[in-house]
């Protein structure tokens, strides 16, 4: 019993030294929220419908109906990523290698609009069909454009991003993507949610511009000083309020 | 008009092309003309693949940059209604504008914004009876969203011609009342499952010129 306990406190050590490491001596770190921004004058909407709503909820096979509200408060698939201030867009952070491969079952049910997947140029994708048949993967998305051919059930493909964008992983059977991977300009990158945050650590010193992106809602851009020895924190947005507005002011 | 990710498809020989360029007629009719004194483009467009063509607009741009066109007076109404807009899919010409209705019969607000490279904007909150309108100066397509309701989508298709035809179930389009000359057929996907493709088309008065169009993965 004391064993266990002994080991459970050391997983639990090793978890807080984990979480709470900062970068190593001469390095710098960085911890983004992300926010998902209402328009102004907008309250943080849930995704509560009003009763008016009730009839139209077939159309979407469930969930809130047609009048159902972006949720601001836990809103997902908001990419975070950040690259040296005044590179060039594929230029990676001093000594960043690419990330490690990314695997992406590819089942029956298109998935691509529900979830996004982040990765940097120069990641490897790996295409793994989880379905009974085979079935052609491919795309058409400016930068990473690909034919992977068909691939059997239980079988692997790979592919190496490209260029920096949105990819979207279609196959023969479906108008729907298979997946939708953003790819930023380097490894640096992570998909989270509203309110989520997300650590890069061991950053050479220096200026870094930190990007967001939604499928949906546009993103935004800042810039931060990393110091050498320090974590620093900042917040980045998504929303609608930095848009050009054509209304009477 | 250089959407990203467009092809050349090269099934008419340079030969054949520089022919076409010799036509007298070529950049000399005004961009918009009476059906009388016109041609029509048709054809069929068709892709590998299970399933239907995702929806699609065939359109007509000048390989003249610099040709004069006409643009539709008409200002095109896009009403958003139980949430949706109606029509959910809108082709105009570039220079057209778009009166964006709320016409719910609640008081139910909306929030229209795109972030579209075509054409960014917000058009802020506003009421049942109340509409914003706005003018597309540039061409491509331009993703609209509601800032306020989930599942609001929609699609505006800026053409650089008023010259488009929407392709039906079977692939078929057709484009009247186009000036003669030489021009670019070139296809838009809602939903990109194939690369866009562009072929040029001569145009000769009263005559349709039938161009079919074949969709490739690579």
């Amino acid at each position: 019993m004391t064993r266990r306990y002994g080991i459970l406190f050391g997983l639990a050590m090793a978890l807080l030294t984990g979480c709470q490491a900062g970068p190593h001596p001469g390095l710098a770190a960085l911890k983004v929220t992300a926010r998902a921004e209402p328009k102004q004058g907008v309250p943080m909407q849930s995704s509560e419908v009003g009763v008016y709503d009730r009839p139209a909820s077939s159309h979407y096979g469930g969930g809130g109906g047609a009048f159902e509200k972006v949720d601001y408060a836990s809103l997902a698939n908001i990419v975070v990523w950040i690259q040296p201030a005044g590179a060039t867009p594929t230029t990676m952070p001093a000594g960043a290698p690419p990330g490690p491969p990314v695997r992406i079952d590819v089942g029956d049910k298109p998935s691509g609009d529900d979830k996004v997947i982040g990765a940097g140029v120069g990641q490897q994708l790996i295409f793994v069909n989880r379905t009974a048949r085979a079935m052609t993967i491919y795309s058409v998305s400016d930068g990473n454009d690909f034919d992977l051919g068909r691939v059997p059930p239980g079988g692997e493909r790979n592919y190496v991003v490209h260029s920096p964008g949105l990819i979207e992983v279609l196959t023969d059977s479906s108008d729907q993507p298979l997946a939708r991977v953003y790819a930023a300009p380097n490894s640096h990158v992570a998909v989270t949610h509203s309110g989520g945050e997300v650590t890069f650590n061991d950053l050479p010193p220096g200026q870094y511009r930190v990007l967001s992106w939604h499928p949906r809602l546009p993103g935004s851009e800042a810039t931060v000083d990393l110091r050498p020895n320090q974590v620093q924190s900042m917040t980045i947005t998504v929303g609608v309020n930095a848009l050009p507005k054509e209304y009477p002011k | 008009m250089g959407f990203s990710g467009s092809r050349i498809v090269e099934s008419i020989s340079l030969p054949a092309l520089l022919l076409l360029c010799l036509v007298p007629a070529c950049g000399a009719a005004p961009a918009t003309q009476p059906a009388a004194a016109a041609g029509a483009v048709a054809g069929r467009v068709t892709s590998p693949g299970e399933i239907p063509l995702s929806e699609m607009v065939v359109y007509l741009e000048s390989p003249e940059p610099n040709r004069p066109i006409d643009v539709p007076a008409e200002t095109v109404k896009v009403s958003q209604k139980g949430a949706r807009f109606a029509p959910a899919i809108v082709i105009i010409c570039v220079g057209q504008s778009i009166d964006f209705l709320n016409d719910e019969d609640r008081l139910i607000e909306h929030n229209v914004f795109s972030n579209s490279a075509a054409k960014r904007f917000d058009l802020g909150l506003y009421k049942p009876g109340e509409s914003r309108v706005v003018r597309f100066d540039k061409a491509g397509a331009v993703f609209l969203y509601c800032s306020i309701h989930r599942h609001m989508d929609g699609v505006v298709f800026v053409s650089p011609t008023p010259f488009t035809s929407r392709v039906d179930k079977d692939g078929r389009y057709k484009i009247e009342g186009v000036p003669p000359g030489i021009w670019l057929v070139k296809t838009w996907q809602r939903r990109r499952r194939f690369p866009e493709v562009s072929m040029p088309v001569l145009v000769q008065l009263g005559a349709t010129a039938t161009t079919d169009l074949e969709l490739h993965r690579k």
